[in-house]
């Protein structure tokens, strides 16, 4: 039995941190720095039998028939679709989010707690846009990912979350910012929202329905012609791909060694392939995007990854400069659209995108637990955040102890203790903002003295 | 997600069903993979998931039918 088409539903999350990942490209635990040594990708079987056991190893090489993701299979095949996109570095959620909005881990492989709850103090996209004068949003179900960040937890920068319930009003309003990034929700809660993050054991049609509303949204929308939607994913996942990812001339963001890899790795080498599908009037159908023109590349051996987001915010909107030496590094996106050869936008891009298969169909049977069950370890490093962002907490014990007090048990219930966390902090940050804006107005006559 | 995308247009690096991975990487005569329905690893493996520091509430008593 080879690689097979029946991706399904699965329970629980395959291995995906940095010495799996090292595992699943070369077979073996090794020193992943080595550029000598050749990726065979076939340690993706032996290391879902070290995690989860033997029995749940073939689901590990189950990929998904097109037709049972029917939403990003018809918008990677009538705009852009890249088979040459990589995750930033061979590792897991955070470091690769952390990577997309700040080109940098700050040395870390891990969804470490403790920085979580603190907040990671490099220079994110966030505040680099901000200071370009360049305007963002970010739209979120329980909290968005940007608050990884010190320089977004102030009130300011509050200003720009917005509930993903607000995003359809927004764009048929025709209100977004120059910039806008979608964090899917991150937990099934009850009677209120399906997960829409694809996550395991997540459903991944409910995935689907949020692409489908936001392209449907914004193709019925007068901003229509003048936005780009790019879809990608954080990481592989653990799943199996047949590509080995390029290691050569990858550069270390910032010199900083990894603090909690349990191997020796310097950032200087991809993760996995994921897909990058690119949306737009100005891309023609059926577009693959495989290799840059030389004249994107900054350097000969650079590679379209993660780091290409911030790479990208820094080509189309000037900011003042590049983050660290990845995004410097990386080719940004821009080429895609803007060398397409396309000089008026398309208009046969379709107003509505195929059904969501039914709940019943074979490949979905298996339907998660309607949010009773207990957190996944990605579910909570979130409310970890969280009790970061209130202020909660400053280490993993007081997360432990309020997680107790707040009886926080399942994904249902912590779900919605992030939301109304959430709620209060963007109520406080808007009372803040008012308060400033008062102020304001009064010292401004005396200024004119 | 995207590797089966292949089929529908040929141009794409994707899957043919041909890729595969042994049981023991260092070992060819080992299995390629372990035919087990995943329908039982499902249910052993929610087992696994990680719990915060309370444990969850015990299920409601069955009912009888």
């Amino acid at each position: 039995m080879n690689v097979t088409d029946d991706g399904a539903y699965v329970d629980p999350d395959p291995g995906h941190g940095v010495p799996d990942t090292a595992q699943q490209l070369y077979g073996r635990t090794w020193n992943i720095n080595s550029t000598t040594t050749v990726e065979t990708m076939s340690g993706f079987i032996a290391n879902a039998v070290n995690n989860t056991g033997a029995s749940w190893a073939p689901d590990i090489m189950k990929c998904f028939a097109p037709q049972n993701v029917p939403i990003i299979t018809t918008l990677a095949m009538e705009f852009a679709v890249s088979d040459n996109f990589y995750a930033a570095i061979p590792g897991p959620t955070f470091p690769n989010r952390l990577m997309t909005q700040s080109a940098t881990t700050w040395g870390y492989g891990a969804n470490d707690v403790t920085q979580t709850i603190l907040g990671w103090p490099q220079e994110s996209i966030w505040s680099s846009l901000t200071n370009a004068s360049v305007s963002w949003r970010v739209y979120f179900e329980e909290a968005p990912t940007a608050l990884l960040f010190q320089d977004t937890r102030n009130a300011a920068a509050m200003g720009n979350f917005k509930w993903m319930s607000d995003f359809v009003s927004d764009v048929a309003a025709g209100d977004l910012p120059q910039f806008t990034y979608l964090d899917p929700s991150y937990f099934t809660i009850a009677g209120l929202i399906n997960a829409t993050d694809q996550h395991p054991s997540h459903d991944v049609l409910d995935g689907e329905r949020l692409m489908k509303t936001v392209y449907e949204s914004l193709r019925a929308s007068s901003m229509w012609n003048s936005t780009v939607l790019i879809i990608t994913y954080d990481e592989h996942g653990g799943f199996y791909d047949h590509v080995p990812p390029p290691n050569t001339g990858v550069p270390s963001p910032d010199g900083i060694p990894c603090r909690d890899c349990g191997i020796p790795f310097n950032f200087d080498r991809l993760g996995v392939r994921i897909p990058l599908v690119v949306v737009s009037p100005w891309v023609a159908k059926g577009t693959l995007v495989h290799n840059p023109p030389a004249s994107a590349k900054p350097t000969p051996t650079s590679q379209m990854e993660l780091s290409s987001i911030p790479a990208t915010l820094h080509q189309v909107y000037n900011t003042r400069s590049f983050l660290t030496a990845r995004d410097a590094w990386a080719v940004p996106l821009n080429w895609i659209w803007e060398e397409s050869g396309i000089v008026t936008p398309r208009t046969d891009c379709p107003a509505t995108l195929p059904p969501i298969p039914a709940d019943s169909s074979p490949a979905f049977v298996g339907k998660p637990l309607q949010g009773a069950a207990p957190l996944t370890h990605l579910q909570a490093d979130w409310v970890a955040m969280m009790h970061g962002v209130t202020g909660g907490a400053q280490s993993a014990a007081d997360v432990a102890a309020a997680n107790a007090q707040l009886r926080l048990t399942t994904e249902s219930a912590a779900g919605l203790w992030m939301r109304r966390a959430m709620g209060d902090k963007l109520a406080e940050a808007a009372a803040v903002r008012a308060a400033t804006a008062r102020k304001t107005v009064v010292t401004h006559p005396v200024e004119l003295e | 997600m995207l590797g089966w995308l292949k089929r529908n247009n040929s141009a794409i690096v994707g899957l043919d069903g041909t890729q595969f991975n042994y049981v023991d990487p260092s070992n060819p005569s080992s299995q390629r993979t372990l035919a087990v329905p995943w329908r039982m690893t499902r249910r052993m493996h929610s087992l696994k998931r990680t719990s915060l520091s309370t444990p969850p509430p015990p299920p409601p008593p069955a009912t009888q039918a």
